[in-house]
């Protein structure tokens, strides 16, 4: 049960997109995100769509893990479609009318954008950054987009290094929990029937073991970081120093260019009739 | 209860993904009714895989588990029945208190059965007294006891349930010599009392094997190695190696005075003095 969590999930690969500078994977995705929002016009969104295929065979990343990974957002892309699809009015006569049912092809045109942008928004910062993208590169390369912040007093190597702690425990806890949920069953609790209160009263005694565990683990591991002279950021050197490369100079560049591409051609397009709103 | 019977077992951790592992292969047993069975085994050879299939926490890939004649898994939703009469102690059990006393803890496993208060008091006070935790600690919070002493408290809460099979999976890691011995007597003594109480011991530790165990199962990356009493394989020496494990010293000198033709079966430091003191007597 505690097995199948996709989300934020990172699959180990070899590919261009996997070896990107995870800087350059940081702001690829605020700009792609950005674009999202933008494309318009079928054509920017036909543009927009070939780019995400074209991203999601370079990750090597099975089509069947990317569909998975899907199964959250299901049911918020499916009620905005439907919302839309019924509550659009159009200018011209509905197709359908049922009741207090009015159907206009605009009403069809938005539900489809609709579900278009929530699908193309979860798979592409899925395939960009966290299927492609190790917790820890994420949170240094966070780290370093943001350390201009540090001048205005923000703690962000603080802040990085409570990410990738609470990164690298996530593991941990959902082991932990199993264990300590079979050692109950095996005293006999059941977490599987009963009524809603009786069920969350049954995790009871999984959740104060864990509680009481997660508590020592971090006492453990500051003192351990004490012990090898952890004190903070302040003149700490890193192991792995991240450099940009042609190839993420170039990936940056490329998608910015597309981004701007889209961005003006979407009057022209407009223009000619295909303008959504 | 209560013959215990693994029929061509297999398990695979991770079916079908990239971090497939196969932890048991085709293995066969049976655990005699009445007797210490100790599982041995070097780490990560799937003892405490056993354990969990046993509990009926996992299902096998492949094969039955047979309890009494019945698979185990015949119908899933009766796992639970099975479970009821099967206490399992996990590795380092004393993670899994919660509860505002020791005696409340302790009774949380009897609860669950359905007992009434009467019969929950008297197994919690003889369970509580079978592992040496005293009244004093009864009423205290477990998390103010000491890591001895909440470890006896977690076994104490299985024992509570008066189980006709016990499964302890190194009840004593981690312990000190004299913490072992109160935790592996304390179990001796709950044997001795409740007649006919199978009991499976996992452990790597041959010397508390030589002490507490009746027949003792080996097990190789998964596999059966050996299957005999406790005597057969210490005198073994070389299947115990390919097990990966080491004999206690006292019987390796045993075994090499059993080469010079001191009888054998000689497995602790007590029976070794016994037939020194005769030889030089006489």
């Amino acid at each position: 049960m505690l097995k199948d969590v996709t989300l934020g999930q990172y699959f180990p690969g070899q590919s261009p997109l996997h070896r990107l500078d995870p800087r350059a994977k940081i702001l690829g995705t605020i700009l792609y995100i950005v674009l999202v929002f933008f494309a318009r016009s079928f054509p920017a969104y036909a543009a927009l769509l070939a780019a995400l295929i074209v991203l999601c065979a370079v990750s090597g990343i099975s089509l069947k893990l990317i569909l998975k990974g899907l199964k959250p957002v299901v049911f918020i892309a499916a009620f905005t479609a439907i919302v839309n699809l019924f509550w659009t009015a159009g200018e011209g006569a509905p197709l359908v009318e049922f009741w207090i049912v009015r159907i206009y092809p605009e009403g069809i045109y938005s539900a489809i954008f609709m579900l278009l942008r929530i699908l193309s928004l979860v798979i592409g910062t899925s395939v960009l950054l966290t299927y492609t993208t190790t917790p820890m590169d994420l949170t240094d390369a966070l780290e370093r987009l943001l350390k201009p912040l540090k001048f205005i007093g923000v703690p962000v190597h603080e802040f990085a290094m409570m990410m990738t702690i609470a990164l690298r425990f996530v593991p941990t806890l959902v082991e932990e929990t199993q264990k300590i949920m079979n050692a109950q069953k095996a005293r006999g609790a059941d977490f599987e029937s009963g009524n809603l209160i009786r069920r969350v009263k049954s995790l009871i005694p999984v959740l104060i073991p864990l509680f009481i565990s997660s508590f020592r683990r971090a006492d453990d591991l500051a003192i351990a970081m004490e012990c090898r002279c952890y004190h903070g950021g302040k003149g700490r050197t890193r192991m792995k120093e991240l450099h940009l490369r042609f190839g993420d100079v170039l990936f940056l560049f490329s998608f910015a260019a597309f981004g701007v591409l889209l961005y003006f051609s979407t009057p022209f397009f407009a223009s000619m009739g295909f303008y959504i709103k | 209860m209560s013959v215990v019977t693994f029929e061509h077992v297999g398990y695979t951790y991770s079916a079908k993904t990239p971090f497939e592992h196969e932890a048991l292969k085709d293995l066969s047993f049976t655990l005699q009714e009445g007797r210490v069975t100790g599982l041995v085994g070097h780490t990560g050879c799937g003892k405490s895989t056993v354990a969990m299939l046993l509990d009926g926490l996992e299902r096998p890939t492949s094969g039955r588990i047979l309890i009494d004649g019945r698979d185990l898994w015949e119908e899933p939703k009766k796992v639970r029945e099975i479970r009821r009469r099967i206490g399992l102690v996990f590795q380092y059990p004393e993670y899994q208190l919660f509860e505002e006393t020791v005696e409340k803890d302790i009774a949380f496993g009897p609860r669950n059965l359905g007992k009434s208060e009467d019969e929950i008091r008297t197994l919690v006070h003889s369970a509580a007294q079978f592992v040496g935790v005293g009244e004093d600690l009864l009423k205290k919070s477990p998390f103010e006891l000491s890591g001895g002493e909440r470890r006896r408290a977690a076994i104490a809460g299985v024992l509570a349930m008066d189980p006709e099979l016990l499964v302890l999976d190194e009840p004593a890691a981690g312990l000190d010599p004299r913490g072992r011995a109160d935790i592996l007597g304390g179990v001796c003594a709950y044997r001795r009392e409740k007649q006919n109480r199978t009991v499976l011991l996992i452990s790597h530790s041959m010397e508390d094997m030589a002490r507490f165990a009746d027949d003792l199962i080996v097990l190789k990356e998964g596999e059966l190695l050996f299957h005999g009493t406790t005597k057969e394989v210490f005198c073994r020496p070389d299947l115990v190696r390919e097990a990966g494990l080491a004999l206690p010293q006292i019987t390796r000198i045993t075994n090499a005075l059993c080469d010079l033709g001191i009888p054998e079966g000689i497995t602790t430091t007590e029976e070794a003095a016994i037939e020194i003191l005769k030889r030089l007597d006489s």
